[in-house]
């Protein structure tokens, strides 16, 4: 159920590091998520379509990396520049 | 540096990395392993660029940054802060209707309840005689450090207070929100099984003290104490594990000398 909030996270801070960047075309996004986290990867994979709907994000494709323990962390945003 | 208010939480991460590079494999499942410390350029000589931006933070670093906010104001008020969390059902309601009548006399004291819907539990607080605050979650399974923080903002409590937040009953996610507490309180009734800490182990693992509610029904089930001790400290080696009786009142004194200890032992550390 947080899945969606934490979603809502990633999606504003994601945004915020594309506004830095000036004109970039976002491809995709990495989040790490651990087994001990309290993140579950299939949640979280749903619920991010909704919470990127009309942001910067919106065709972003999201990888989810596995972890090894409570990890939950956004790795990296591959931009392509325009 | 926070990038908010200038705190040291929210370290930013000023190494980002500009990878240059050809984009044929668009079903690896790695990120780019790169060094931290250098900005890489690999020319491999194609027409459009995609580049890398390095991140790496903790997606829990917007609750963990306002936590630290409320802990920060927790210390200044000098208020006593207790998350409870648990599954529904396991009894925090009537514990502390039944516990804090015997702390009123030393301590001033409030309740935060948490839920999705209705304010019945701040209401059965108030009939006991006890301030008490719910918040309602609405969709969301668990308090986090805003919604404790907006609220606990407002309250004029007096110093010392000790202010017990019911978090959700809910045995996953309450656990991953720190809410800026002094402790966490695991409570585990005797009617949901010995398995329940390793079945959600991160509830226990983090708890300061377990509380073993519902203990007057032990006589009437086939539920093995040891083996619960023993599938606790699996998990956590260190909390104190105390067994209660919100109806009889067994346990109860005990449970309160345990708090009052551990918050002594916070203080001289």
């Amino acid at each position: 159920m947080h899945e969606l909030s934490l979603a809502i996270d990633l999606v504003d801070r994601a945004v915020e590091v594309i506004k830095k960047q000036g004109p970039v075309l976002p491809i995709r996004i990495s989040v790490l998520i651990g087994p001990e986290s309290g993140v579950d990867s299939e949640a979280f994979a749903f619920a991010f379509p909704e919470a990127a709907r009309g942001s910067l994000l919106e065709s972003v494709q999201l990888e989810i990396i596995p972890g090894s323990g409570r990890e939950f962390s956004f790795q990296s945003l591959e931009v392509k520049d325009v | 540096m926070c990038r908010d208010c200038g705190c040291t939480i929210m370290a930013e991460h000023h190494h980002h990395h500009h990878h240059h590079h050809h984009h044929d494999h668009h079903d690896h499942t790695h990120p780019h392993d790169h060094s931290h410390m250098h900005d890489h350029h690999h020319d491999h000589g194609h027409d459009h660029e995609h580049r890398m931006i390095s991140v790496e933070e903790s997606l829990f670093q917007k609750n963990a940054h306002l936590a630290f906010h409320n802990r920060e104001l927790f210390q200044q008020r000098d208020w006593k802060v207790f998350n409870m969390m648990s599954s529904p059902g396991s009894g925090k309601t009537t514990l502390l209707c039944s516990l804090l009548p015997l702390l009123k006399k030393t301590h001033s004291l409030a309740v935060i309840v948490g839920d999705q819907e209705t304010s019945l539990d701040a209401e059965r607080m108030q009939a006991a005689g006890i301030a008490s605050h719910q918040i309602n979650t609405h969709s969301a399974c668990h308090l986090d450090a805003e919604r404790v923080g907006n609220l606990l903002r407002g309250l004029e409590l007096h110093p010392k207070t000790w202010i017990f937040i019911e978090n959700v009953g809910n045995l996953v996610c309450p656990a991953v929100f720190d809410l800026g507490e002094a402790k966490k309180i695991a409570v585990l009734s005797v009617t949901e099984g010995e398995e329940k800490p390793l079945k959600y182990p991160v509830l226990f693992q983090d708890a300061d003290l377990i509380v073993i509610t519902k203990s007057d029904l032990l006589p009437h089930l086939d539920f093995d104490s040891k083996l619960l001790e023993k599938n606790l400290r699996t998990q956590n080696k260190k909390a104190p594990i105390v067994f209660c009786s919100a109806r009889t009142g067994q346990g109860l004194s005990d449970l309160a000398q345990t708090l009052e200890k551990m918050l002594d032992e916070t203080k001289c550390a």
